[in-house]
């Protein structure tokens, strides 16, 4: 944090003395070019790239359904959409008062939040160290639990390794 | 009160048209506010299910399947057995000093438990010691580790066949739910009444 | 001859005015028509005249954004197919699905484009929070934009929420049993809320109808237009590009 302090203060004193960017580069002699067609056609190529990765995928690979909706019968284990089984992760080891509302509530206002709290000016991701680190951590985390979610949860929720090593 | 005065004051140099405009901008925002409320005010469900009337989003009557239903004679269930009625989402139980019925919805998050006949001896395995039913005072330990009871499949909440959580995030007992004897002399199960965990059918 | 000449002459000309009334410029083969062409053509506004290089550079946008915006486009389309054959209530739903996979001529691919381009657009749209996280472009002129953008982030996640439920499956009953559940722990309006979800107190037929009316109208309205403002927002407050 006070790498962080010191290099936030160092950042916004440039920016008083109007000295080297706050970005890598200074960008503001940068050659200006129009953005039709060039622009426009790089946009194309990528949504045609697109389109035809999800035609092939689409073709191979069905979406999945289950038997008819019973209310009365579970399926075991039974799992969310794999970008809510870090939640459900989190779910089944907190109160869901905490997991469930606290807890994304708390991120969603933080991020909302996120150009207030860091005030740091520069750019330059050699001088934000801290907030790299934290929102890797955080993105690390998230992808962690839907990874465990997905490949290690299996029967009632209880951990498996069979999923990943074969059958277990 | 020198606020006050300075609030007429100030009010009384206020000009015709300003006068309107904060009226107006008011009127609309208590209209909005009504509105709003109107269309999605407090749901109609009060203790005894659905009465008197809520916003518009939410309905006053539910073509829902009804809290009440039939579960045959009492002699169609045996001492000591656990009957779990799927469509119904009710378990009953039939033990030496009566009948009682459980609400199948897990206390964590409403998902259907499974019943199994042995829910403990793989946490007696891994070393869990301390499970003991407070009502029936089973315990599962090394001796005995095999006790019959629920496994939810969403977060792996367990719970004893009388429906007393003991592992998992669940935060408490799944609900009873009242077990009478009808007229034409079968049960009459009520799943919108919750009853005390003491609460025995006798039959 | 002649007068099949005089009417080809005609035809022309009242050809050449049809264009001229579409496009107002000739082919953009110079920098002055291209620049025209994108000042005057009402879907090409969407972009500025002039970019600098390094604004639209591959390797800093990583082209994140514009995918999120197509695969919206994508599901758009789909999703307007499969509502031909789709009807939100608990009788049809499920038995839809068969339809679609083996009676309708490419149903079935209609339906698998929908739910991976789907997966595809939380993918899209997270990476694209992150990028725009390690580039530092959030800061300072850009707060109000980083904060649509969260929320569009959370309308991606709602409308993936929303459309799980259609299916009718087991996979869909349990996972909105399990998430509307959430919601009842709330503080105060927690049960209120749950109520206003599912239209009752399960997952019956009110909510199936309330999930389709959210999926198909409500949250994508919400959506596009926040999207507008979006874009609006980066010609506004300036590409974040110099990285």
């Amino acid at each position: 944090m006070a790498t962080e302090a010191r290099e936030r203060i160092e950042a916004r004193r440039r920016l008083q003395r109007a000295e080297t960017p706050l970005a890598v580069r200074d960008d503001s002699q940068d050659e200006m070019i129009v953005s039709f067609p060039e622009f426009v056609f790089k946009e194309f190529i990528a949504s045609v790239a697109m389109t035809v990765f999800l035609l092939i995928v689409s073709i191979w690979l069905d979406a999945p359904l289950l038997n008819r909706a019973n209310p009365g019968m579970t399926p075991n284990p039974s799992k969310a959409p794999w970008y809510f089984l870090g939640l459900q992760e989190l779910l089944s080891r907190f109160p869901p008062l905490m997991a469930g509302v606290a807890f994304p509530t708390f991120v969603i206002v933080l991020m909302i939040l996120l150009p207030y709290l860091d005030r740091n000016p520069s750019r330059r991701p050699a001088e934000r160290k801290v907030a790299i680190i934290l929102f890797t951590l955080y993105m690390l985390i998230a992808v962690a639990l839907v990874l465990i979610g997905t490949f290690f949860r299996g029967e009632a929720w209880t951990w498996n390794w069979g999923l990943v090593l074969g059958s277990g | 009160m020198q606020d006050i005065k300075r609030l007429i004051e100030d009010s009384r140099e206020m000009s015709r048209r300003s006068f309107f405009s904060i009226a107006g901008w008011g009127a609309f925002t208590v209209g909005s506010a009504i509105a709003l409320w109107e269309s999605l005010g407090p749901p109609p469900v009060g203790k005894n299910g659905v009465d008197g009337s809520g916003g518009f989003l939410n309905p006053n009557v539910l073509y829902e399947d009804p809290a009440a239903f039939k579960a045959g004679l009492p002699t169609d269930y045996a001492l000591g057995s656990t009957t779990v009625l799927t469509d119904k989402r009710v378990v009953i139980n039939r033990d030496p000093n009566g009948f009682y019925a459980i609400s199948l919805i897990c206390t964590h998050l409403g998902c259907t438990p499974r019943y199994f006949s042995d829910v403990t001896s793989d946490l007696v395995t891994q070393g869990i010691s301390g499970i003991r039913d407070p009502d029936t005072r089973q315990v599962a330990n090394k001796a005995n580790p095999i006790l019959p009871g629920f496994k939810c499949p969403c977060h792996g909440s367990r719970y004893f066949r009388d429906a007393i959580n003991f592992f998992g995030p669940a935060p408490r007992p799944m609900d009873r739910v009242s077990v009478e004897l009808g007229r034409d002399g079968r049960l009459l199960i009520d799943r919108s009444v919750v009853v005390d965990r003491n609460f025995r059918l006798k039959a | 001859m002649k007068v099949l000449g005089a009417a080809w002459d005609e035809l022309y000309s009242v050809m050449a005015q049809m264009v001229q009334g579409l496009f107002r410029h000739g082919l953009p083969l110079t920098d002055k028509i291209a620049a025209r062409t994108a000042l005057t053509n009402f879907f090409l506004h969407i972009h500025p005249v002039r970019v600098r290089r390094s604004w639209i550079r591959m390797s800093y946008t990583l082209c994140l954004g514009g995918l999120s915006f197509f695969l919206f486009i994508v599901l758009t389309v789909t999703g307007l197919y499969l509502m031909f054959y789709y009807v939100p209530s608990v009788e049809h739903a499920y038995q839809d699905m068969y339809d679609l996979k083996f009676v309708v001529t490419f149903g079935g691919v209609i339906r698998n484009m929908h739910r991976w381009a789907a997966h595809a657009m939380v993918i899209t749209v997270w990476l694209h929070v992150a990028r725009v996280f390690y580039t530092g472009a959030y800061k300072k002129p850009r707060e109000f934009n980083w904060a649509i953008g969260t929320t569009l982030l959370l309308i991606t996640l709602l409308l993936s929420f929303t459309g799980y439920l259609l299916p009718w499956d087991q996979l869909s009953i349990w996972a909105i049993t399990v998430g509307t559940n959430m919601a009842r722990y709330a503080p105060i309006a927690g049960p209120y809320t749950r109520y206003l979800m599912l239209g009752g107190k399960v997952v019956g037929a009110n909510a199936l109808l309330r999930f389709y009316v959210a999926h198909v109208v409500g949250l994508p309205l919400v959506a596009f237009l926040l999207m507008v403002v979006h874009f609006w927002r980066v010609r506004k407050d300036g590409f974040s590009g110099g990285l």
